[in-house]
């Protein structure tokens, strides 16, 4: 009993000291260094956003403007042409029932 | 191309500062590039709105804190889609963390950092910036407490919590798998792991 206590406390010291020496494992680090292209590259990533001239940003916006008002116009003169076909329909009584009647 | 004189200077001053303290979160030298270049963008354009702030340094490194703890959230996020997509059986790539040696660490150090390191991820946010501002930046508890928007106590108070989790996680680990971690003096050149 008594030497179960013992290795016990072998193995309680030997973790600590363990636990001690891996706290410890960072002194005396040197600070790690960036690669030496990082520079270069935060120059470049600055350098993007700022040089898009304010010409191209009202250009982009034109061109949306544009995209939507050709969208409209397209689309407007389908819906008038089928609310024609369909009062056409309704004047003819073209309109087909829903369910087919057997009897 | 004169404004980048001023922002070269910062950049040189601060870039190992930001670097070291990104890669203590993110233990990975790629992910730690990407946030020093991020953290450099946003000081460039942010530059005018830091005139009124007391201290460059401070500002310098609560961007970087940020930005790391952000970077890790959103990694976390990932992996927690990847196991989500596993549990219903979806194909998904199976993601392991390698294990980080700091460059800096000494070499008689590099295998006992590996679990410091580890167990440094495991803490929560708060004390793994204490811990990693205080251990891999050498700064002060003045220092990480004004970084932190918090008071000294404070700062000392999430230091200790820090080392003592760190402890638990170790003697966990050492539980867990002690017979095959090296005793520090006896066995170190018994086992080849």
């Amino acid at each position: 009993m008594k030497q179960e206590t013992k290795s016990e406390q072998d193995m309680n010291a030997a973790r600590e000291t363990w636990i001690d020496e891996v706290m410890e494992s960072l002194d005396g680090m040197q600070p790690a260094e960036p690669g030496p292209f990082l520079w270069t590259r935060i120059v470049g990533k600055t350098q993007a956003v700022k040089n898009i001239p304010a010409g191209y940003m009202w250009l982009a916006a034109a061109s949306f403007a544009i995209l939507v008002l050709v969208n409209v116009l397209v689309i407007k003169p389908k819906q008038d042409q089928t609310s024609v076909n369909h009062s056409l329909a309704e004047q003819f009584q073209l309109d087909t029932p829903s369910t087919i009647d057997y009897n | 191309m004169e404004e980048f004189g001023s922002f070269e200077s910062i950049y040189r001053q601060y870039k190992n500062k930001v670097f070291n303290t990104a890669i203590g979160y993110l233990q990975n030298t790629e992910d730690a590039e990407e946030i020093t270049q991020d953290v450099f963008v946003e000081i460039y354009h942010s530059l005018d709105t830091f005139r009124n702030e007391s201290n460059l340094g401070t500002w310098v490194y609560r961007i970087t804190v940020n930005k790391s703890l952000d970077h890790i959230r959103k990694r976390n996020r990932k992996k927690r889609m990847g196991f989500l997509s596993r549990l219903l059986g979806a194909e998904a790539e199976h993601e392991s963390v390698p294990d980080f040696i700091h460059p800096g660490v000494l070499l008689e150090n590099k295998e006992r950092s590996i679990h410091l390191f580890a167990a440094i991820q495991k803490l929560p946010e708060n004390q793994q910036t204490a811990f990693i501002l205080s251990r891999l930046e050498d700064l002060g508890n003045k220092e990480i407490a004004d970084v932190m928007k918090m008071s000294v106590g404070a700062v000392e108070s999430l230091l200790s919590r820090a080392k003592e989790n760190l402890r638990k996680q170790l003697a966990a680990e050492y539980k867990e798998d002690g017979h095959r971690r090296n005793p520090p003096k006896k066995s170190s050149n018994e086992t080849g792991d």
